[in-house]
Order: structure tokens, then C-alpha cells, then sequence
């Protein structure tokens, strides 16, 4: 009788203590668990934080070169420019009965011409008038038009509408296809170019390769890198897209942009 | 097995283990939220019970009654502290129609299958219990993507305190159930009855302890 009284007791002890065992393992389950899943979160919270430090610092730095830019365009342009009108102003002021009198209202008139002509230029690259009137699509056309009017290079076309983008969306796929065909003709002495600017319901995507001297990324200086390729990176990421690139010396660049159209800013 | 002073200091501990519960909402009941004020009414009534109890079983006068409410009671605000919690925390909202199932259940086993003056309510308790465990495993499952570590939540000590209880009161139950006849062995199961009791009763003293005040 005893014995078996002892043997149930050895049972229940065993029961409960295994019972406690098993329900703090649980606990301990969970509470490990969390901590992982909160390490990782934090890990990518790290991560997305880096990148979106580095898509300001890209975004900044893209600024302050176009404000740069800008500067020098209306110093060394317009400003310059406009001193000239000046001096010629001073000579008919000055000497209003000369015989060149004639010539230098003649010139003066001219270089306020040019001088429109270049601010216009400039509000032009501020913020191109066609992305409002024509759209995305025009806009690029117009470009391309421009450039085949050089008659430095060839340009092939492959323009479908896009879905219905924001102001914004649209200026930065702008500025990334003035970029591209910048790089093509500036860096890679391009030829030929073809500029490709396809959607669909899920992402618009931008295209342009060129048959120029192509490079080796991996080679490229760390500065030029930062200004051309971070620049483009970071308009991407604006509009959280993705920026793939195929380059080899003498192989040309083709550079695509992808941009899904549920998450952009707009 | 266990030395019997032992376990009569452990029944005295866990008779009077809410009344640090109690000493904690008591200053600062007028500042608390409704859950903990509500946790603390409940453990100002685990207090009056206990002490009822224990002075009806220093007259030998029975007292299981006593206990068939209590077990209604503390299956009610069980739930509505898991309720109340999970509700806070936006995770999910615990339906009331299983409170009400449990307590007709609790209900009809006092009048019917273990009479209220007659037999302790082991199978109300039990099916109390299997609750809890449900409750506090939901609470961890739905904490585990909280933005803030787990432990750093007053209701997570409550919880595992009141897991812990669950699981393990069960199987003493489970246990008083399958050995009804053995009276060593019953001794012994309400010792650790009493254990599990003073972990649950500080769970809820914690939980008193780190309120925040309004």
C-alpha cells in the first residue's frame, strides 16, 4: 500500500516538476524568439537608415553640383553676357554719334537676344516646360530630337506612354534619361543611342545603351563614380526603383532603370 | 516526503501571499488604470477569501464552497485581464461568449457533478486552467513582434506567472483527480498548489508594482 502511495507521489512529482520544466522552455522559446526577431529587425532597420542616409547624401551632393552648374551658367553665360550688352551701352552713351554707333545698338540688341535665349536654356533645365504640356514621353522625344539634330550621333527611339505618374516621378525619370544620354555622349563618345522608355501595370522602365567605349565599373575612380552613377542611384532610390547597369570596355553601356509604379511618391 | 512545518509555512505564504498585491494597489488605486484597479480588486478578494478559508479550517467547518466561487471568479478576471491586454496592444479581441461557456460550465459542475458543499471543483479548475494556458501562449504569440523586448512588459511577468499556474495547477488537479484515495499524495499536491499560488499572486503583485500612474 505504501509502496504504491510512493510510487504515485514519485509520479505527480515527476508530472509537475516536468510540467514547470516545460512551460519555462516555452517561455524561454518565446522570449528567444522575439529577441531574434527584433535583432533582425533592428538590423534592417540599420540598414534601411544607411541607405536612406546615403540616397540624402547622393540627393545633396546631385543638388549642390546642378546649383553649382546653374552659377556658372549664369556667371560665365548670362552675366557675362549682359556685361557685354553694358559695355556696348557705355560706348553709345558715350560716343553717341560715332559712326559705330549704329553697330553696337545692333550688337547690344543681338546679345540680349542670346542672353534670353540662354536664361531660357537654363529654366529649361530647371524644369523642363514639355514634362508639363507633353508629358513624360514627349519630353524625352523632344530630347532626343535635339540631340539627333547635332547630327553627332545617331538615336534610336522606343517610346510607349506611361501610366499616370506624379510631377515628380516623372521630372526625376527625366532627369535620369538626361543623364544617361549626358554619359553616353560626354564619357563613352557613343555613336549610336537608344533610348527605350517601355510600362507596364507594375513599373515603368527606362533604358538607354550606347555603342560607346564602355568601362570597367570595377576600375572607375571613386569620385566620378560618386557624382555620375551615385547620382543616378539616388534619383532611383527616390522613387524606389532599381538601377541595373552592363558595361565592359569597348562592349558599349546599357543602363536600365526600373521604377514600380505602386510605390512611387506620388 | 516533505517535512510537514514546511508545507504549513508554505499554506500561510501563499493564504497571505496576495496581501503584498493588496499593500501595493492600496496607495495608489486612485491613480490606476481600470485593468489594474481591477486586478486589484481582485486580489483584495483573493485576500478575504483566503483568510475566510483558513479561518473556517481552524474550526474544521467546511469550506469548499468558498473556493467554487473563487474559481468563478478568478476564471472571469483571467480573461479580462488577457482581454483587456491583448485589447490594449491592438493584437486581437478574445470573444466573451468562451467566458460564458466556461463559467455555465463552472456553474453547472458546482450544482451538479461536484456539489458546492460537498467536493472541491476539480474539474472547473482544470477546464480554468486549460484556459489560462490558451490565453498566456496567445499573449507570447502575439507579443513576439512587438517593437519593444517582451520582458519589458508588466503584463509578460503576469503572463508567465499565470502560464506556469495553469499548466502545472492542472496537472496537480489532474493528479488529485486520478489519485482520490491517497492521502499523502493529496497533502503533497497542495503544497505545490501553493507554490504555483504564490507565483500567480506575485505575477499580479508585479503587475500592481510597475502600473503606470494616471
Amino acid at each position: 500500500m505504501e509502496s504504491s502511495e510512493n510510487i504515485n507521489l514519485s509520479f505527480a512529482t515527476a508530472a509537475i516538476i516536468g510540467m514547470l520544466v516545460l512551460t519555462v522552455l516555452l517561455i524561454l522559446f518565446f522570449v528567444a524568439y522575439q529577441r531574434r526577431l527584433l535583432k533582425e529587425q533592428n538590423a534592417r532597420q540599420a540598414e534601411r537608415e544607411a541607405h536612406q542616409k546615403e540616397l540624402l547624401r547622393a540627393s545633396l551632393e546631385s543638388q549642390e553640383r546642378e546649383q553649382s552648374r546653374m552659377a556658372a551658367e549664369l556667371h560665365d553665360g548670362a552675366g557675362a553676357m549682359l556685361s557685354t550688352t553694358r559695355l556696348y551701352l557705355q560706348q553709345l552713351r558715350l560716343q553717341p554719334d560715332s559712326t559705330q554707333a549704329k553697330d553696337w545698338l545692333k550688337m547690344a540688341e543681338n546679345m540680349l537676344r542670346d542672353t534670353v535665349t540662354t536664361i531660357r536654356t537654363i529654366s529649361q533645365n530647371l524644369q523642363p516646360a514639355e514634362l508639363e504640356s507633353i508629358g513624360l514621353v514627349g519630353a524625352v522625344r523632344t530630347l532626343t530630337d535635339t540631340l539627333e539634330k547635332t547630327g553627332a550621333v545617331q538615336v534610336h527611339t522606343d517610346l510607349h506612354p506611361t501610366p499616370e505618374l506624379g510631377p515628380e516621378a516623372q521630372l526625376l525619370l527625366y532627369r535620369m534619361a538626361q543623364e544617361l544620354i549626358n554619359n553616353a555622349i560626354k564619357h563613352a563618345q557613343a555613336r549610336t543611342l537608344t533610348v527605350r522608355l517601355t510600362a507596364d501595370e507594375a513599373a515603368v522602365r527606362l533604358e538607354v545603351s550606347d555603342d560607346g567605349v564602355g568601362f570597367d565599373a570595377s576600375q572607375l575612380p571613386e569620385g566620378r563614380r560618386s557624382m555620375g552613377l551615385k547620382t543616378l542611384e539616388s534619383r532611383s532610390g527616390l522613387l524606389n526603383g532599381t538601377l541595373t547597369r552592363k558595361t565592359a570596355p569597348g562592349q558599349g553601356t546599357q543602363t536600365k532603370i526600373t521604377v514600380p509604379i505602386l510605390t512611387n511618391p506620388e | 516526503m516533505l517535512n510537514s512545518s514546511f508545507s504549513q509555512i508554505v499554506s500561510l505564504i501563499a493564504t497571505f501571499s496576495s496581501l503584498i498585491a493588496v499593500g501595493l494597489g492600496w496607495a495608489t488605486h486612485k491613480k490606476l488604470l481600470r485593468i489594474h484597479n481591477a486586478i486589484w480588486a481582485f486580489m483584495f478578494f483573493t485576500l478575504g477569501l483566503e483568510t475566510t478559508g483558513f479561518i473556517l479550517s481552524r474550526f474544521h467547518i467546511f469550506n469548499t464552497w468558498l473556493y467554487h466561487i473563487y474559481s468563478i471568479i478568478e476564471s472571469v478576471v483571467i480573461f479580462y485581464f488577457f482581454r483587456e491586454v491583448l485589447r490594449i496592444q491592438n493584437k486581437i479581441k478574445l470573444n466573451s461568449f468562451i467566458l460564458l461557456l466556461l463559467v455555465i460550465f463552472q456553474f453547472v459542475n458546482s450544482m451538479v457533478f461536484q456539489p458546492i458543499n460537498s467536493q472541491l471543483n476539480s474539474y472547473s479548475v482544470m477546464i480554468s486552467n486549460a484556459f489560462t494556458v490558451v490565453y498566456s501562449i496567445l499573449f507570447l504569440w502575439h507579443n513576439m513582434t512587438s517593437s519593444d523586448p517582451i520582458f519589458k512588459q508588466s503584463a509578460f511577468w503576469v503572463t508567465i506567472s499565470l502560464l506556469i499556474y495553469g499548466a502545472c495547477t492542472f496537472l496537480v488537479w489532474f493528479s488529485f483527480l486520478s489519485f482520490p484515495n491517497n492521502s499523502r499524495l493529496i497533502s503533497y499536491l497542495f503544497f505545490w498548489n501553493w507554490v504555483f499560488t504564490i507565483l500567480k499572486n506575485l505575477g499580479f503583485a508585479y503587475f500592481l508594482w510597475k502600473a503606470p500612474r494616471i
